[in-house]
């Protein structure tokens, strides 16, 4: 059985509640004029009209998701392979901060000096906490 | 005097191509995806869902059948889970134009080598001080050149590819508004059916009547507000397919006057939509 889009079921939906839009206009105009049951009954069609189009509402977000599954992966693969892209690109300036602290690390190793060398060992950890 | 000749022009060279090879300024590009991941995340804040209406039936029929015991006991679960996909896939939206306005902006290459140059000039190395300025501007020229370059040929990656999907993406978005929209239309019948029912009911009193109709008014005035909220969403759902499918058209002169022109356009539309919004 083939089965139904989501733009048939919005359509059928659309449907239902002009329908219930209809009968509650036919209320109006024929305002007194009809019974207390005849009014209850068009009410309940009315109620009935309207719970149907909400299970079909339901049914067509469904199938919406379904439909958008697989352009949806792609496009959340695509942005996270970006994302590391950009982590790349962030990475440069932190090579950069490495880079300038292990050579501050290196003259301090060169000239013995241990608070410079806690100094630099502290400062290198910190490029690396970035 | 000729080496020093020979390496001048080769650092007038470098810079040149360094020059030519970067591709600054995407700035229209950052400004309109970020406008776009805006107008998608501020859609979360329509307070209209087929939850919300789910809920709002069902308490309608325990209301009308004087259900006293009440607790709230509806089935509503498959439209909440129905919503929720509805969330994450409009995140997967913002998440795209999040990236794509993080490396469209021109600040990501901008790097500072100071760190490394004022290492460099320690004294104790003995590094002569022009030497390093020399050496530090092509250094930058030249890594602004390829980091620019890396930048430019992975924006123009990721919107060629993604423009297919995205296109279907936001389609199925805009489909999604469209229930809601109808969802809401299906809201406003049952209001004024309810109303129809309790201002025929001739046990009632006239200002009991009378009241039901003022509620109605009420609630009418709230549900065409956030009517109003879902149709500039869809208006800028529409933009931004405009705005990408633009994009891709002219993948290879992303940064020409019209192009730029466009996007700035649909940029400044996207922000004028944004508080429509939400201020439903």
């Amino acid at each position: 059985m083939t089965k139904i889009t989501s733009q048939q079921a919005r359509a059928i939906a659309g449907s239902f509640i002009a329908f219930a839009q209809a009968i509650g206009d036919y209320r109006i105009a024929t305002w007194g004029e009809l019974s207390r049951a005849q009014v209850q009954r068009l009410s309940d069609a009315q109620w009935t009209l309207l719970n149907y189009s909400d299970d079909l509402l339901l049914l067509s977000n469904q199938t919406i998701a379904a439909e958008i599954e697989e352009p949806l992966s792609r496009l959340r693969t695509l942005s996270e392979d970006i994302g590391k892209r950009i982590k790349n690109l962030k990475d440069v300036q932190r090579v950069i901060d490495v880079a300038g602290r292990l050579i501050d690390l290196g003259a301090a190793l060169a000239y013995p000096d241990p608070v410079r060398i806690i100094k630099a060992l502290d400062a290198l950890a910190g490029s690396f906490g970035k | 005097m000729k080496p020093i000749r020979e390496v001048r022009t080769w650092f007038i060279l470098v810079t040149a191509l360094a020059t030519l090879m970067s591709c600054k300024d995407l700035s229209h590009v950052g400004k309109f995806a970020r406008g776009a991941a805006q107008e998608v995340a501020t859609a979360e804040q329509i307070e209209f869902t087929l939850t919300t209406a789910c809920l709002r039936r069902c308490e309608q029929a325990a209301a009308a059948k004087l259900d006293v015991a009440f607790k709230g006991d509806c089935a509503c679960a498959a439209y909440a889970a129905s919503d929720t996909i509805r969330a994450l896939k409009e995140a997967v939206v913002v998440l795209y134009f999040s990236n794509l306005a993080e490396l469209a902006n021109d600040e990501l290459t901008a790097y500072s080598l100071e760190p490394l140059t004022s290492a460099l000039a320690n004294p104790e190395l003995n590094i002569p001080t022009s030497g390093l300025k020399e050496g530090s501007a092509v250094t930058s020229t030249v890594l602004k050149a390829f980091t620019e370059g890396y930048r430019r040929k992975h924006v123009v990656r990721l919107i060629s590819q993604a423009d297919q999907p995205l296109q279907a993406v936001l389609k199925g978005l805009q489909d999604w508004n469209d229930t809601r929209l109808l969802q809401l239309q299906a809201t406003l019948v049952e209001a004024r059916r309810r109303t129809l029912d309790v201002v025929g009911d001739d046990a009632l009193s006239r200002s009991e009547r009378s009241a039901s109709l003022l509620e109605l008014f009420e609630e009418e005035r709230q549900l065409r507000s956030i009517e109003h909220a879902l149709l500039k969403y869809r208006e800028g759902l529409s933009k931004i397919a405009e705005g990408h499918e633009s994009l891709r058209a002219n993948l290879h002169r992303v940064k020409a006057e019209d192009v730029r022109r466009t996007l700035v356009q649909l940029s400044q539309e996207l922000k004028e939509l944004v508080p429509m919004i939400t201020n439903h």
